[in-house]
């Protein structure tokens, strides 16, 4: 190899070099950010559900419960595997960041899927924690809020369910399974929350959970709803009027459960709802003045009698669906003058003359408060019971 | 390297070296050439002889022991020289036109040709043929005795089917071409000889339809061809990194394929194969990257069944691709992405396992190759032992003492089985070398550093050809009317055209009555 070839093939090697450094250097351009953002599994803790309260300080009590993994071979996926961790902070932020003064690792926050809301707070201010809700990234728009009822927040995550291994995905799981088989309440998640707050003309009801006991043990239940009004607690409905609310605020329904009294005999009647459909309209009387007309048709499955009556005729139908039509009505009525004796708009006609008369909404909106409890409406109740399951007949008893 | 006996300024090379001589009148001129020539050749057979009564002719036959048939240069030329010459008139022959009268009457065989060089006397009983020199002619005669041992015509092993013809090729030229032939009966269908390779000067076939090839293709495939200067040529991947549009990339731009009917199909939609001489091989061209996906047997079986096995091949392609780097990204970042039940189940296997994910991922991942690759080469005897003390006693150990997590392995074998389920092994290869480039990109920079290296990935994809072809064709350009044989497979009857190519001469594959032209 003479020297002039040397020269040019070292040159040949340079020009590929330079070339392949370019890639290259492209190539490493992702590394220099570092693997930013990097949390291995190993250092976390799967969060089920967060709670929030207020001391007497009007600091936050910022609570978590964490989901334990069960060592491999998993065995009793139903055993209680959770832990509670309570800690104070003056923002709910700066809690949950000193949650890692106690904690060494690092809660995801994407999986808790229950918010409990003390009832301290939510009867102080909503404001203390809402913005840190659509503020972080961290929490998820679809989980569902909850308030306590009796306790604090800290002490209903502390709380076990049974045949659930935590309790945040257990109350997360009850409420919705018995949204389509019992219609007492309504999941609200934090996305509706935010958009009931900043809506004029509408107030959320959250469902309110407390500790209760089974078989001597704690546990926790689903009883009645907090109604909002502006950014704060200001009464509960029970159960009763919590159904009645169910009926107003869906425009569609499916599943659930209505009991009724037989007409002119105490035995009971059960009936499953196939579909709800409901119309809210505004109207005018003929003194002019404001109405809600509501229009209801909902149709029924016969599904349980308590009694030996053949009720299963067309007449004695009819005097069913009747009932039905009335027990609806009842559970409405109640509701909304619950909710007009305490002046917050849950059932949602100031929104409703803001999508409909949006001029008369800007009269109204100032004084709507005032407005809200003489607002007058009207039920157009339509019910049918469209089948009986598996027999056509009451039991033939003889 | 120095070598020992080369002394500076020798010069090694004589004048005229015999291989450059034409053949000499002299028969003994030959003799001499060709004894230099083929001196330290144990093979070959030089038998000079004379022949005929009245006039006295000296000759000399030359074969390869192995290569020529022996039974043919005993019973058609020696028997026909030495007994049969003494049957005909003495007196038509003569000194002068004897081998004229040889050519015509007397070797009775049909393959025959005359030489003028010595050069051409080597290549051809290189190749089997046999060489008779006769005295006083300054030409030879050449008589195809081509035969030799060789592998009988097998199903392949690499490319395995259930329905559909089995043949393979073998390393046998002449057969692979018959059996080519065999199954397209039309004189439209070529089959180009080319010698290439300085020393081994091996023959290779260029082959097509004629009438739909598309010409300006075919002769830049013979340009290229023809600008090749190496001296031997064992398989088809020596020209194929020759010839190929692209020669710096993982993407493979031909198809590889030892079975006829494959090789048949390809041909009749308007593609060139290259076969070399000693290799079963076959190079099909251009071919498409999406075509990688298509298996031969999804034309054999019935077209509802075929499309779902190809959805599912094309799921199992980006399993194996994607799998691994799509479970660290999330793992390691994206941990709101999977179901709570499913972390609580991951997170409680991972316990202890003090390695990050990226890094357990890629030491599975480089186990599992160095195991694939163990067996390859493995007798076959022991091939089992290997996947035995790899798959079980490695892989439990692992996972007993805490090395690495059951799901990761669970991962690991998942991708390694889709990785199986792609029918062509060019598009193996390239999901084998991708498959830890998205895996150091999901660890670097989870899903985000993913989706660049896809991205970066389709870019090279799409700016690749294959002779023109472009390589994602028919996904990019995107053809609605091909797609639907890509991630489905379109019933036969239903199949009126041939896949689109630049210049093709003949798109119509069903005549019908409404579809008349191309």
């Amino acid at each position: 190899m003479d020297s002039l070839s040397g020269v040019s093939v070292f040159e040949g090697v340079k020009v590929l070099l330079r070339r392949w450094l370019q890639y290259l250097l492209i190539l490493f351009l992702p590394l220099l950010c570092g693997c930013w953002n990097l949390v291995d599994v190993n250092d976390t803790a799967i969060c089920t559900a967060v709670g929030v309260d207020l001391t007497p300080e009007n600091n936050i009590l910022f609570s978590l419960q964490l989901a334990k993994p069960a060592p491999l071979p998993i065995t009793g996926a139903n055993e209680t595997q959770m832990l509670a961790v309570t800690i104070e902070g003056q923002t709910a932020g700066a809690a949950a960041r000193r949650m890692n003064l106690l904690l060494p690792r690092i809660p995801l926050y994407e999986h808790a899927n229950s918010l409990v809301i003390g009832e301290k707070l939510a009867r102080k201010d909503l404001a203390y924690v809402i913005d840190l809700a659509i503020r972080n990234r961290h929490v998820q728009r679809n989980m569902l809020v909850f308030v306590s009822s009796g306790s604090r927040a800290a002490d209903i995550l502390h709380t076990p369910m049974p045949l659930y291994p935590n309790s945040g995905f257990g109350l997360n799981n009850t409420i919705n399974l018995q949204k389509d088989r019992l219609l007492k309440y309504q999941p609200v998640n934090v996305a509706q929350l935010v958009r009931e707050l900043s809506t004029p003309g509408i107030e959320p009801v959250l469902p309110l959970v407390e500790s209760s006991t089974l078989n001597g043990k704690d546990t926790l239940k689903l009883n009645g709803g907090a109604v909002f009004k502006g950014r704060k607690v200001v009464g509960t409905l029970n159960p009763y009027e919590m159904m009645g609310y169910q009926w107003i605020r869906n425009p569609r329904l499916q599943g659930g459960l209505l009991t009724i009294t037989v007409p002119g005999s105490t035995d009971k009647v059960s009936l499953e709802l196939l579909h709800m459909q409901q119309k809210s309209s505004l109207h005018r009387t003929s003194s002019g003045d404001l109405q809600v007309n509501i229009q209801l048709t909902a149709d029924f499955d016969f599904f349980e009698q308590k009694g030996a009556e053949d009720v299963l005729n067309r007449p004695r139908v009819q005097d069913l669906q009747q009932a039905a039509n009335e027990e609806i009505k009842r559970q409405i009525t109640a509701c909304i003058s619950k909710a007009q004796g305490m002046g917050s708009d849950i059932t949602g006609w100031g929104a409703l003359i803001y999508t409909t008369e949006p001029e008369l909404w800007a009269e109204l909106k100032e004084d709507w408060e005032q407005l809200y409890p003489g607002i007058e409406y009207s039920l157009q109740i339509e019910t049918r019971i469209l089948s009986s399951s598996l027999t056509t007949k009451s039991f033939p008893f003889h | 390297m120095r070598y020992i006996n080369k002394k500076a300024g020798q010069n090694n090379e004589t004048k005229t070296a015999p291989i450059d001589l034409p053949i000499s009148k002299s028969l003994q001129d030959n003799i001499d050439a060709l004894s230099t020539l083929l001196t330290g050749c144990s093979d070959v057979v030089m038998k000079p002889f004379t022949f005929g009564q009245e006039v006295k002719v000296d000759g000399f036959l030359i074969y390869f022991d192995g290569l020529a048939d022996r039974r043919e240069v005993e019973e058609n030329i020696l028997k026909s020289l030495t007994v049969e010459l003494n049957m005909i008139p003495q007196d038509e022959l003569s000194q002068v036109n004897v081998f004229d009268y040889l050519q015509q009457h007397l070797v009775t065989m049909a393959e025959l040709k005359t030489l003028a060089s010595i050069q051409e006397v080597c290549e051809h009983i290189s190749s089997g043929d046999t060489v008779l020199l006769v005295n006083g002619f300054d030409r030879g005669l050449v008589a195809g005795t081509r035969s030799w041992q060789t592998r009988p015509i097998d199903a392949p092993e690499n490319e395995v089917v259930i329905f559909g013809p089995k043949e393979g090729f073998t390393e046998t030229l002449r057969f692979n071409t018959a059996m080519l032939r065999r199954r397209i009966k039309s004189s439209n269908f070529k089959m180009e000889h080319m010698v290439m390779g300085r020393i081994t000067k091996t023959d290779v076939i260029i082959g097509y339809i004629d009438g739909i090839v598309p010409p300006a293709m075919l002769e830049e495939v013979k340009q290229r061809l023809g600008m090749i200067d190496i001296d031997g040529v064992l398989d088809t991947e020596y020209l194929a990194e020759f010839i190929a549009d692209h020669r710096t990339t993982i993407f493979s731009q031909f198809e590889h394929t030892e079975k006829v009917d494959r090789v048949c199909a390809h041909v009749l939609e308007g593609r060139i194969f290259i076969m070399v001489d000693g290799s079963p091989m076959v190079l099909v061209l251009p071919v498409s990257f999406p075509r990688y996906w298509l298996a031969p047997e999804d034309y054999y079986i019935h077209f509802i069944p075929a499309s779902l096995f190809r959805l599912l091949r094309f799921t199992a392609f980006c399993i194996a691709l994607l799998l691994p780097s799509l479970y660290v990204a999330v793992i390691s970042y994206h941990h709101e992405m999977i179901p709570t039940a499913l972390l609580l189940t991951i997170v409680a296997a991972r316990q202890g396992v003090p390695f990050p994910a990226f890094v357990e991922a890629l030491l599975l991942e480089a186990t599992f190759e160095l195991l694939r690759e163990a067996g390859l080469r493995l007798p076959r005897a022991i091939g089992p032992a290997v996947s035995i003390v790899g798959a079980l006693i490695i892989g439990d150990a692992a996972v007993r003492a805490g090395l690495v997590s059951t799901p990761m392995v669970v991962i690991v074998a998942f991708t390694g089985i889709a990785s199986f389920v792609t029918p062509s092994y060019n598009a193996g290869v390239i999901v084998r070398i991708a498959r830890f480039a998205f895996l150091v990109a999901a660890g670097v920079l989870g899903l985000l550093g993913i989706m660049i290296a896809l991205i970066i990935m389709l870019i090279r994809m799409v700016s690749l050809s294959s002779f023109g072809l472009p390589y994602m064709e028919p996904i990019a350009p995107f053809n609605w009317r091909e797609m639907s044989d890509i991630l489905l497979r379109r019933p036969w009857y239903r199949t009126i055209r041939r896949p689109y190519m630049d210049g093709m001469q003949n798109i119509v594959r069903q005549k019908s009555k409404e579809n008349t032209g191309g």
